[in-house]
């Protein structure tokens, strides 16, 4: 067993586990300067077990019980039992009003789109930008009961365009095994009115 | 070791665990567990932290601090599963430690040796940080030396040192508190008793000499 320098300490201090603990008093009874060394470390940390413990002075001691005393008489909204559950109560009414709100902002909005015929529509907000298309207005696509997609806030022959382009982006497909499994039940037929 | 006025704390108190106390005390407001907790703990963490700086009435200050921090605090930030004492124990160390490194930054001396004075940075360290003529602790000679001499340590022996003494801290949890590794923390024991024993024999010199 090597001796490390910590080891007389980790014995002394009985932070040894059973096994190094034998191992080293074996150490100890062939190695003389290891137990010289011991004993003058065992002989000081002795000294320091003298310590005698102080006690704080009561003048000390006194302040702190009586700031203890009075923590918990420090006003606090929270440890008065009726704000707290009126505050509680104020708060989850607000929080629901709110949500109702904007419930049914949103479903009027959705009546809207829906009023416009679609049997499904997905709402985008979209940015073209080919030539003399830049446009910050809404663009929302739907598709009617014949499968047939439509374009609202687009004049006639913007949308053509707008189809137009569409299909020249459109590629065929090469390899359909490959072909992501995101799929939409939407059919670009491409039907012109 | 008591709180002088104690005795008005009933017996079951005293039979209680500290967890239980500190329950009592947190939910409700139970004066006489935070007095029982007092008791029990108030002389080793005085002693610590006078240990620590050697001087009665920063040794004051920080203790009420860290007693402030403690009532404030124990709502927030005490998990019941923990030692309380341990957790106190934290609290009093890093303010203790706080004020040491104020005080070296304000002093703003290197710990190296003089060659001029022949001294060394803790030799150098004004009178009032050393027990002395100003404190009023009235300790035995012996304990007044080796107090004297444990404040001549390094800081971060003295701390290993007290931490055992007055905690029993295992040195896995001194480690742990100083952000060293436990070979370290041995170590630093290691250092703090060659350092030791070497004042002593200094002193032992110098008393010879003098007869």
């Amino acid at each position: 067993m090597s001796i490390k320098k910590t080891d007389s300490i980790a014995y002394l201090f009985k932070e040894m586990d059973p096994s190094e603990k034998v191992e080293f008093e074996r150490l100890l009874r062939s190695n003389e300067n290891l137990l010289i060394e011991v004993e003058s470390l065992r002989n000081i940390s002795n000294r320091i077990d003298g310590l005698p413990e102080i006690s704080a002075p009561d003048n000390i001691l006194q302040s702190v019980c009586e700031r203890a005393s009075e923590k918990n008489k420090s006003p606090k909204f929270v440890r008065s039992k009726p704000f707290f559950f009126a505050t509680a109560a104020l708060l989850s009414i607000g929080f629901m009003a709110g949500a109702l709100l904007i419930e049914s902002d949103e479903s009027a909005k959705s009546a809207g789109n829906a009023s416009v015929g679609s049997v499904g529509s997905i709402q985008t907000t979209a940015t073209t930008n080919s030539a003399g298309m830049a446009t910050d207005r809404e663009i929302t696509p739907w598709v009617d009961k014949n499968d047939i997609i439509h374009y609202t806030g687009v004049e006639s022959e913007r949308q053509d365009s707008l189809l137009e382009n569409s299909y020249r982006r459109l590629t065929p497909v090469t390899n359909p095994s490959q072909s992501s499994s995101y799929q939409r039940n939407l059919h670009l037929t491409g039907s012109r009115q | 070791m008591r709180l002088n006025n104690s005795d008005h704390i009933p017996r079951r108190y005293e039979q209680m665990k500290d967890r239980e106390l500190v329950h009592l005390f947190r939910k409700k407001d139970d004066q006489l567990a935070f007095q029982e907790l007092m008791n029990r703990h108030q002389a080793k963490i005085y002693s610590y932290i006078y240990s620590m700086i050697q001087n009665r009435e920063t040794a004051n200050d920080i203790f009420q601090e860290t007693f402030t921090k403690v009532i404030t605090k124990m709502d927030d930030t005490y998990n019941e599963q923990g030692k309380w004492i341990a957790w106190v124990m934290r609290i009093a160390h890093n303010a203790t430690i706080d004020h040491i490194r104020k005080q070296k930054r304000f002093v703003d001396v290197s710990s190296s040796y003089d060659e001029e004075s022949k001294t060394d940075f803790y030799e150098r360290l004004p009178d009032e940080d050393t027990p002395g003529q100003h404190d009023q602790l009235e300790l035995n000679e012996s304990t007044s030396r080796l107090l004297k001499h444990i404040g001549n340590l390094p800081e971060e022996q003295r701390t290993v040192v007290m931490l055992r003494h007055y905690y029993e801290m295992p040195f896995k949890e001194i480690a742990e508190l100083t952000d060293v590794s436990i070979n370290t923390a041995l170590g630093r024991m290691r250092y703090a008793l060659i350092n030791l024993r070497k004042m002593f024999d200094e002193e032992h010199e110098k008393e010879s000499n003098n007869i």
